[in-house]
């Protein structure tokens, strides 16, 4: 079984090409095996023996330090190919119905690009060093970009695509430049064997720095956070499975692998937690400040990564894995629910014509539910459990921010409750023809609601996922909630959540403006503005300017590399 | 060491050369200079250290430079087709 | 080596000076002529680096396909490719980049000189050896390379000729 999780990336290829060659009723119909095999080939896996397994082909990118073909199977990878499965599974089906106004053709390439994700993730997660993990780093970049400018002739998907892009490299040029600096045997530093890998020239803060930034890309964090909520003009599945789910958590997922290195650096650890925590408060406020119904998900999805990286940050990667896990399942159920309102509305997102929904789409507003109240930890659902672990590490590592998190719950309580309210309750805006959807459409939010209320329960009380995960996610001690900080936080977030419903939906609808009278978030807001028209005058599109930057950078590069 | 040195001072010059001139034919004539710097350099480690691989790498270098000038000297057409001066400069035409 | 001293420096010599010609040429055709002596200077110190095959690859595929190739887009542009005035900035920017650029590879390259084995390789059947043996995935990345450039190129040119 080992050997066949190995190859769980290839799984999806066949269904590419099926879906290229057009065979199946339905366009795309050909792919959905590849992902349900995934699912079962770990699933199946994780609850067999459990032996890692390895696949090293040596010779194969011999200037590299690290450059074996090198893929590794283990718990965290199968723990990840699983959630990978599960929700691209549910994703697939959702698109069946949810792309079937297109053209033939564009169905075909929409589940191409798909299955080209669902491969780079795989073989990303798969990776046993980091010059194998760039392959899926990139590939899954390529295929964010791909379906991000999904329909070309809409306006702004292929600036929202270029965002990406834009941001992506700066990910990937971070990633090379440690895979470069990284001394051979230390592909081992994905299997945190990292003691031969401290003495890097420059040591491990270096390494781990440039692991941060690519990191911090990928999970758009604190300042690259840019691209993500333009990322929403893509399709809504898209949205849920790699701009939610999935692809988002690449970059915490890098970190948790490596994160024998964080530890061996605790300047960068620190960093992380605080870029975390800062990215969860600002996610939260400008999640308040959408007038879009899918770019509020977005800023929600920012928000919540940077809890993942504040759980890393504090040293608890397991914790972060965790939140990861029941992340994927309550955000897919929320933007696929979404996606149910948006459709049903003939592609309408803007939350001031939304409104009321609650009768005509009661399969969706019980959905929704379900997602908003795991998202604000109502405790006992997964989200509960698994932000509970974040703060009950972040109270042992470092208080300071363990508290800022913890208001951060109450934020996240109030945005959700936002756009909750706004688009369910309320009086209807107009009176719009609202199309009922299929049942094909409804059906995949079934387990995603399931997984989003038991998918705590993997961990507490029983310890399943700590004890299958082992090491692999670095020292990982079952999840105990000694401290009722975690409990307190959910009751908090809650609060908010009602708060927002009790503001009434006229109120909830309108944005909360950063006018001038706004206080202290208008200034930092201002702030923010200024230097981001001050950074993007660097981008003139001026040729010479971007060579001569380019040409200063080699030397620099390059006095530091070769001196050293 | 002589080769050394002009390999180096090579790069440099084909590096200067694309931040200085503004026709994009020009540019990538620099691009040129600063590849065959580098197989200069491949070939003469191939020589130093006695081993056939830097002599290998020169040649695919040789197919990347041939690639690079067909896609470059296409694009170079495209933007001079209708104007009859192109600066690289020009911001509007780096746009997507 | 001594032997080969003289001619090396001269080859090297005429490859440095047909790049700065190439460089600071004021008129494309005449920056062309400059990279046929330079791409040839070049050839000739691969002959005496004992690279036989890299040398012949040079001739045929830059002096001879990349420069006439260039000739070409240059006999093809309106007015030669004429090029606006380069300012006393950016001439001074770009002295000082690749001023920057060969200070740090001299700082580089000068703490590690290996010496020379007086062992001489080449021939045509080790770099097939080479090719196929440890270099093959580079080598076998050339074809797509190569396929995606061909493709690209005329594809860039299709899409302007529609939209004119």
């Amino acid at each position: 079984m080992s050997g066949v999780l190995l190859w769980a990336w290839a799984l999806t290829l066949p269904g590419l090409v099926l879906t290229g060659l057009g065979v199946g009723r339905r366009p795309g119909s050909a792919s959905l095996a590849g992902p349900g095999v995934l699912l079962v080939v770990a699933v199946t896996w994780l609850l067999g023996s459990r032996t890692a397994a390895e696949l090293r082909q040596v010779d194969w990118l011999p200037f590299l330090p690290d450059g074996a073909f090198h893929l590794r199977g283990d718990a965290l990878a199968a723990v990840m190919l699983a959630v990978l499965g599960f929700v691209s599974l549910c994703v697939y089906v959702y698109s069946l119905a949810y792309m079937a106004d297109e053209p033939p053709a564009g169905q075909r390439r929409f589940f191409m690009y798909l299955d080209f994700f669902v491969a780079s993730m795989a073989i990303l997660v798969l990776a046993g060093n980091l010059a194998v993990l760039l392959i899926g780093w990139a590939g899954v970049g390529l295929a964010s970009f791909l379906l991000i400018s999904f329909w070309l002739d809409r306006p702004g998907t292929l600036g929202a695509g270029l965002q990406a892009l834009a941001a992506n490299a700066v990910g990937d040029a971070a990633l090379l430049v440690a895979i470069v600096l990284v001394p051979a045997g230390c592909g081992d530093l994905l299997t945190l064997q990292t003691p031969a890998c401290l003495a890097v020239p420059g040591g491990a803060r270096l390494t781990a720095s440039l692991l941060l930034v690519a990191a911090a890309a990928k999970s758009a964090q604190g300042p690259l956070y840019f691209w993500l909520p333009s990322a929403m003009a893509g399709p809504t599945p898209i949205s849920a499975l790699i701009h939610a789910a999935t692809m988002v958590a690449a970059g915490v997922y890098l970190l948790v692998r490596t994160n024998a290195l964080l530890a061996a650096a605790p300047p960068v650890a620190v960093a992380t937690a605080a870029l975390g925590v800062a990215t969860a408060l600002g996610g939260g406020l400008a999640s308040l400040q959408q007038a879009n119904f899918k770019r509020g998900l977005a800023y929600s999805t920012v928000s919540q990564l940077g809890y993942m990286f504040a759980g890393v940050g504090f040293g608890a990667p397991f914790a972060a894995i965790f939140h990861l896990v029941t992340h994927a399942s309550f955000k897919a159920l929320l933007f696929l629910s979404a996606g149910v309102v948006i459709h049903a509305r003939d592609g309408e997102e803007e939350l001031a014509a939304l409104g009321g929904l609650r009768r005509a789409l009661p399969g969706a507003y019980a959905a929704f539910l379900v997602g908003s109240l795991a998202l604000v930890g109502l405790p006992g659902l997964s989200g509960a459990l698994s932000k509970d672990a974040i703060l009950d590490a972040g109270e042992q590592a470092n208080l300071l921010l363990a508290v800022c998190l913890f208001g951060g719950t109450f934020l996240t309580g109030l945005y959700i409750g936002r756009l909750f309210f706004g688009v369910f309750h309320g009086p209807r805006p107009d009176e719009q023809p609202i199309h009922h959807p299929s049942p094909l459409l409804l059906w995949p939010l079934v387990p995603l609601a399931v997984g989003a209320v038991v998918a705590g329960y993997l961990e507490w009380p029983a310890g399943l996922l700590s004890s299958a995960l082992g090491e692999t996610a670095g020292h990982a001690e079952p999840v105990r909630f000694a401290s009722p900080f975690g409990f307190f936080a959910g009751l908090l977030g809650v609060f908010g959540f009602a708060l927002s419903g009790w503001r009434g939906r006229e109120q909830a609808a309108e944005p909360v403006r950063v006018g001038t009278d706004a206080g202290w978030v208008g200034a930092v807001a201002r702030r923010g503005y200024g230097l981001a028209d001050r950074l993007a005058a660097i981008h003139s599109g001026r040729l010479g300017r971007y060579a001569l930057a380019s040409v200063f950078g080699i030397a620099i590069i390059l006095l530091i590399g070769l001196r050293a | 060491m002589l080769v050394l040195g002009t390999s180096a001072a090579l790069l440099a010059l084909g590096s200067g050369g694309v931040l200085l001139r503004r026709n994009p034919v020009a540019m990538l004539m620099s691009v040129e200079l600063m590849l065959n710097a580098g197989n200069l350099l491949f070939v003469l480690a191939a020589r130093v250290r006695g081993v056939v691989d830097g002599q290998a790498a020169a040649l695919i270098v040789l197919v990347v430079a041939a690639a690079e000038a067909v896609v470059g000297l296409g694009l170079a057409l495209a933007l001079f087709r209708d104007r009859s001066r192109v600066d690289v400069d020009d911001p509007a035409e780096v746009r997507g | 080596m001594s032997e080969l001293f003289l001619p090396l420096a001269v080859g090297c010599a005429v490859a440095l000076v047909s790049g700065l010609a190439v460089v600071l040429a004021r008129r494309p055709v005449h920056s062309v002529v400059g990279l046929l002596v330079h791409s040839l200077a070049i050839a000739s110190l691969f002959l005496l680096l004992a690279a036989d095959l890299v040398a012949i690859g040079q001739v045929l595929i830059y002096s001879g396909a990349i420069v006439v190739l260039f000739l070409f887009v240059i006999a093809l542009l309106p007015a030669g490719g004429a090029e606006g005035p380069i300012g006393s900035g950016r001439a001074l920017s770009a002295v000082l980049a690749a001023g920057a650029l060969l200070a740090a590879l001299a700082a580089g390259l000068s703490a590690s000189l290996p010496a020379a084995t007086g062992r001489s390789v080449g021939g045509v059947e080790a770099i097939g050896r080479s090719l196929f043996g440890p270099l093959v995935v580079p080598f076998e990345l050339t074809a797509p390379l190569l396929l995606v450039a061909i493709v690209g190129a005329v594809a860039i040119w299709r899409r302007q000729e529609q939209a004119p």
